[in-house]
Protein backbone atom coordinates (compact mmCIF):
# COMPACT_ATOMS: atom_id res chain seq x y z
CA UNK A 1 0.00 0.00 0.00
CA UNK A 2 1.40 3.34 -0.63
CA UNK A 3 1.67 6.35 1.50
CA UNK A 4 -1.33 8.39 -0.05
CA UNK A 5 -3.31 5.44 0.16
CA UNK A 6 -2.69 5.60 4.17
CA UNK A 7 -2.88 8.52 4.47
CA UNK A 8 -6.34 8.05 3.06
CA UNK A 9 -7.12 5.12 4.95
CA UNK A 10 -5.90 6.07 8.71
CA UNK A 11 -7.48 10.11 8.07
CA UNK A 12 -10.83 8.54 7.36
CA UNK A 13 -10.66 7.06 11.23
CA UNK A 14 -9.12 10.03 12.43
CA UNK A 15 -12.19 12.29 11.21
CA UNK A 16 -14.22 10.10 12.68
CA UNK A 17 -12.78 10.43 16.41
CA UNK A 18 -12.42 14.03 15.86
CA UNK A 19 -16.24 14.44 14.75
CA UNK A 20 -16.73 11.73 18.07
CA UNK A 21 -14.29 13.84 20.78
CA UNK A 22 -16.17 17.19 19.35
CA UNK A 23 -19.82 15.61 20.26
CA UNK A 24 -17.84 13.86 23.23
CA UNK A 25 -17.14 17.27 24.77
CA UNK A 26 -20.21 19.03 23.66
CA UNK A 27 -22.00 16.46 25.77
CA UNK A 28 -19.79 16.61 29.06
CA UNK A 29 -19.55 19.97 29.62
CA UNK A 30 -23.38 20.35 29.34
CA UNK A 31 -23.59 17.64 31.65
CA UNK A 32 -21.02 18.55 33.62
CA UNK A 33 -22.98 21.82 34.42
CA UNK A 34 -26.10 20.09 34.47
CA UNK A 35 -25.53 17.65 37.54
CA UNK A 36 -23.21 19.43 39.29
CA UNK A 37 -24.89 19.32 42.10
CA UNK A 38 -25.04 15.78 42.13
CA UNK A 39 -21.87 14.84 41.28
CA UNK A 40 -19.10 13.51 43.55
CA UNK A 41 -17.12 16.11 44.78
CA UNK A 42 -13.49 14.58 43.40
CA UNK A 43 -14.86 15.20 39.86
CA UNK A 44 -15.88 18.94 40.19
CA UNK A 45 -12.71 19.70 42.02
CA UNK A 46 -10.60 22.74 41.32
CA UNK A 47 -6.69 22.35 40.55
CA UNK A 48 -6.17 22.72 44.66
CA UNK A 49 -8.85 23.75 46.53
CA UNK A 50 -7.68 24.99 49.76
CA UNK A 51 -10.78 25.77 51.30
CA UNK A 52 -13.31 22.60 51.23
CA UNK A 53 -16.34 23.10 48.47
CA UNK A 54 -19.82 23.45 49.39
CA UNK A 55 -21.28 20.94 47.25
CA UNK A 56 -24.78 20.95 46.20
CA UNK A 57 -25.58 24.86 46.65
CA UNK A 58 -25.00 26.29 43.28
CA UNK A 59 -27.94 28.02 42.00
CA UNK A 60 -29.01 27.91 38.38
CA UNK A 61 -27.60 31.14 37.78
CA UNK A 62 -24.39 30.02 38.79
CA UNK A 63 -24.49 27.21 37.03
CA UNK A 64 -25.61 29.19 34.31
CA UNK A 65 -22.62 31.47 35.10
CA UNK A 66 -20.40 28.50 34.93
CA UNK A 67 -21.14 27.24 31.80
CA UNK A 68 -21.60 30.59 29.83
CA UNK A 69 -17.65 30.55 30.58
CA UNK A 70 -16.91 27.09 29.70
CA UNK A 71 -18.13 28.09 26.83
CA UNK A 72 -14.47 30.43 26.44
CA UNK A 73 -11.69 27.18 26.55
CA UNK A 74 -14.71 24.48 24.79
CA UNK A 75 -14.91 26.44 21.87
CA UNK A 76 -11.67 27.21 21.32
CA UNK A 77 -11.35 23.11 21.57
CA UNK A 78 -14.38 22.74 19.19
CA UNK A 79 -12.77 24.85 17.09
CA UNK A 80 -9.78 23.37 16.97
CA UNK A 81 -11.21 20.03 16.08
CA UNK A 82 -13.50 21.34 13.88
CA UNK A 83 -10.36 22.62 11.45
CA UNK A 84 -8.22 19.21 12.28
CA UNK A 85 -11.97 17.13 11.07
CA UNK A 86 -11.52 19.84 7.90
CA UNK A 87 -7.50 19.17 7.32
CA UNK A 88 -8.45 15.34 7.85
CA UNK A 89 -11.16 15.52 5.10
CA UNK A 90 -8.80 17.39 2.31
CA UNK A 91 -5.93 14.06 3.75
CA UNK A 92 -8.93 11.78 2.87
CA UNK A 93 -9.71 13.23 -0.20
CA UNK A 94 -5.94 12.42 -1.53
CA UNK A 95 -5.03 16.43 -1.45
CA UNK A 96 -2.18 16.21 0.73
CA UNK A 97 -0.96 20.30 0.18
CA UNK A 98 -3.00 22.87 -0.50
CA UNK A 99 -3.45 26.49 0.77
CA UNK A 100 -6.03 25.41 2.93
CA UNK A 101 -4.19 23.28 5.47
CA UNK A 102 -1.73 26.34 5.75
CA UNK A 103 -4.73 28.40 7.10
CA UNK A 104 -6.53 25.37 9.05
CA UNK A 105 -3.33 24.66 10.49
CA UNK A 106 -2.54 28.05 11.83
CA UNK A 107 -5.97 28.26 12.75
CA UNK A 108 -5.67 24.83 15.10
CA UNK A 109 -2.12 26.74 16.68
CA UNK A 110 -4.21 29.98 17.65
CA UNK A 111 -7.14 28.66 18.95
CA UNK A 112 -5.07 25.85 20.89
CA UNK A 113 -3.17 29.31 22.38
CA UNK A 114 -7.19 30.26 23.02
CA UNK A 115 -7.55 27.46 25.06
CA UNK A 116 -5.23 27.79 27.10
CA UNK A 117 -5.99 31.12 28.08
CA UNK A 118 -10.00 30.35 28.15
CA UNK A 119 -9.05 27.48 30.50
CA UNK A 120 -7.27 29.84 33.17
CA UNK A 121 -9.86 31.79 32.97
CA UNK A 122 -12.56 29.08 33.06
CA UNK A 123 -10.25 27.47 36.10
CA UNK A 124 -10.29 30.69 38.02
CA UNK A 125 -14.02 31.50 37.13
CA UNK A 126 -14.82 27.91 38.78
CA UNK A 127 -12.61 28.29 41.60
CA UNK A 128 -14.92 32.19 42.68
CA UNK A 129 -18.26 30.01 41.77
CA UNK A 130 -17.37 26.86 43.53
CA UNK A 131 -16.53 28.78 46.60
CA UNK A 132 -19.29 31.58 46.13
CA UNK A 133 -21.39 29.69 48.91
CA UNK A 134 -18.52 29.86 51.79
CA UNK A 135 -18.56 32.02 54.20
CA UNK A 136 -16.75 35.76 54.00
CA UNK A 137 -13.02 35.22 53.86
CA UNK A 138 -12.81 31.95 53.26
CA UNK A 139 -13.60 32.67 49.38
CA UNK A 140 -11.60 31.48 46.72
CA UNK A 141 -10.16 32.90 43.50
CA UNK A 142 -7.59 30.85 41.95
CA UNK A 143 -5.35 31.59 38.88
CA UNK A 144 -3.48 28.92 37.91
CA UNK A 145 -1.05 27.85 35.06
CA UNK A 146 0.16 24.18 35.08
CA UNK A 147 2.30 21.97 32.87
CA UNK A 148 -0.64 21.06 31.08
CA UNK A 149 -1.19 24.50 29.66
CA UNK A 150 3.23 24.47 29.23
CA UNK A 151 2.33 21.55 27.11
CA UNK A 152 -0.49 22.70 25.10
CA UNK A 153 1.01 25.96 24.13
CA UNK A 154 4.26 23.89 23.23
CA UNK A 155 1.46 22.17 20.65
CA UNK A 156 0.64 24.70 19.49
CA UNK A 157 3.75 26.54 18.65
CA UNK A 158 4.81 23.15 17.11
CA UNK A 159 1.93 23.12 15.18
CA UNK A 160 2.40 26.84 14.21
CA UNK A 161 5.78 25.95 12.41
CA UNK A 162 4.55 23.32 10.90
CA UNK A 163 1.87 25.57 9.03
CA UNK A 164 4.91 27.54 7.97
CA UNK A 165 7.07 24.08 6.75
CA UNK A 166 3.40 22.94 4.73
CA UNK A 167 3.29 26.57 2.87
CA UNK A 168 6.87 25.92 1.91
CA UNK A 169 5.94 22.33 1.09
CA UNK A 170 2.90 24.05 -1.22
CA UNK A 171 5.34 26.17 -3.12
CA UNK A 172 8.00 23.40 -4.06
CA UNK A 173 5.00 21.05 -4.57
CA UNK A 174 4.02 23.25 -7.21
CA UNK A 175 7.44 23.79 -8.69
CA UNK A 176 7.48 19.99 -9.12
CA UNK A 177 3.88 19.82 -10.81
CA UNK A 178 5.36 22.64 -13.40
CA UNK A 179 8.93 20.43 -14.14
CA UNK A 180 8.56 18.66 -17.08
CA UNK B 1 10.57 34.77 -19.42
CA UNK B 2 13.11 35.21 -21.53
CA UNK B 3 13.41 31.51 -22.20
CA UNK B 4 11.79 30.17 -25.20
CA UNK B 5 10.08 26.33 -26.33
CA UNK B 6 10.35 26.20 -30.10
CA UNK B 7 8.43 22.91 -29.72
CA UNK B 8 5.65 24.01 -31.66
CA UNK B 9 8.16 24.77 -34.10
CA UNK B 10 9.67 21.63 -34.22
CA UNK B 11 6.88 19.25 -34.33
CA UNK B 12 5.11 21.04 -37.32
CA UNK B 13 8.79 20.42 -38.84
CA UNK B 14 8.51 16.98 -38.29
CA UNK B 15 4.37 16.93 -38.75
CA UNK B 16 4.18 14.97 -35.57
CA UNK B 17 0.97 15.50 -33.32
CA UNK B 18 1.22 16.75 -29.38
CA UNK B 19 -0.17 13.65 -28.34
CA UNK B 20 2.12 11.36 -30.16
CA UNK B 21 5.06 13.09 -28.96
CA UNK B 22 3.99 12.90 -25.52
CA UNK B 23 3.36 9.40 -25.89
CA UNK B 24 6.69 8.28 -27.09
CA UNK B 25 8.59 10.49 -24.50
CA UNK B 26 6.13 8.86 -21.45
CA UNK B 27 4.63 12.35 -20.46
CA UNK B 28 0.86 13.18 -20.54
CA UNK B 29 -0.55 15.73 -23.03
CA UNK B 30 -1.14 17.91 -20.11
CA UNK B 31 2.41 18.35 -19.18
CA UNK B 32 3.54 18.45 -22.85
CA UNK B 33 1.09 21.67 -23.00
CA UNK B 34 2.44 23.28 -20.26
CA UNK B 35 5.96 22.35 -21.82
CA UNK B 36 4.74 23.94 -25.24
CA UNK B 37 3.12 27.02 -23.60
CA UNK B 38 6.25 28.21 -21.48
CA UNK B 39 4.47 27.38 -18.91
CA UNK B 40 6.71 24.97 -17.00
CA UNK B 41 9.23 26.27 -14.11
CA UNK B 42 11.84 23.70 -15.31
CA UNK B 43 12.95 20.68 -17.85
CA UNK B 44 13.81 17.40 -16.59
CA UNK B 45 16.87 16.55 -18.83
CA UNK B 46 15.55 12.93 -19.03
CA UNK B 47 12.86 14.99 -20.70
CA UNK B 48 14.87 17.16 -22.72
CA UNK B 49 16.99 14.00 -23.53
CA UNK B 50 13.62 11.98 -24.80
CA UNK B 51 12.39 15.12 -26.99
CA UNK B 52 15.81 15.27 -28.75
CA UNK B 53 16.19 11.30 -29.57
CA UNK B 54 12.46 11.54 -30.32
CA UNK B 55 12.45 14.58 -32.36
CA UNK B 56 16.05 14.16 -33.70
CA UNK B 57 17.22 17.54 -32.79
CA UNK B 58 19.65 19.19 -29.91
CA UNK B 59 18.81 20.99 -26.81
CA UNK B 60 19.85 24.13 -28.35
CA UNK B 61 16.65 23.68 -31.36
CA UNK B 62 14.21 23.19 -28.12
CA UNK B 63 14.99 26.27 -25.93
CA UNK B 64 16.35 29.34 -27.29
CA UNK B 65 17.28 32.43 -24.96
CA UNK B 66 16.22 35.80 -26.06
CA UNK B 67 16.50 39.36 -24.10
Amino acid sequence: MNNIAKIKRVSGYINRILFLLMVIFVIYDICFWLFIDVMPEYLITVNSVPVPLVSGQLSPSLKLVGFAISLLPISALLYCLFNLHKIFSKYKAGIIFSVEHVVYFRRVAKYLLAVVFGSIIYESAKSVLFSLSNPPGSRVLEVSFNSNDIFILLIGSVIWVVAWVIEEGIAMAEENSLTI
Amino acid sequence: MPIIIKLDVLLAERKMKSMDLARLIGITEQNLSVLKTGKAKAVRFSTLEAICKYLDCQPGDIIEYKD
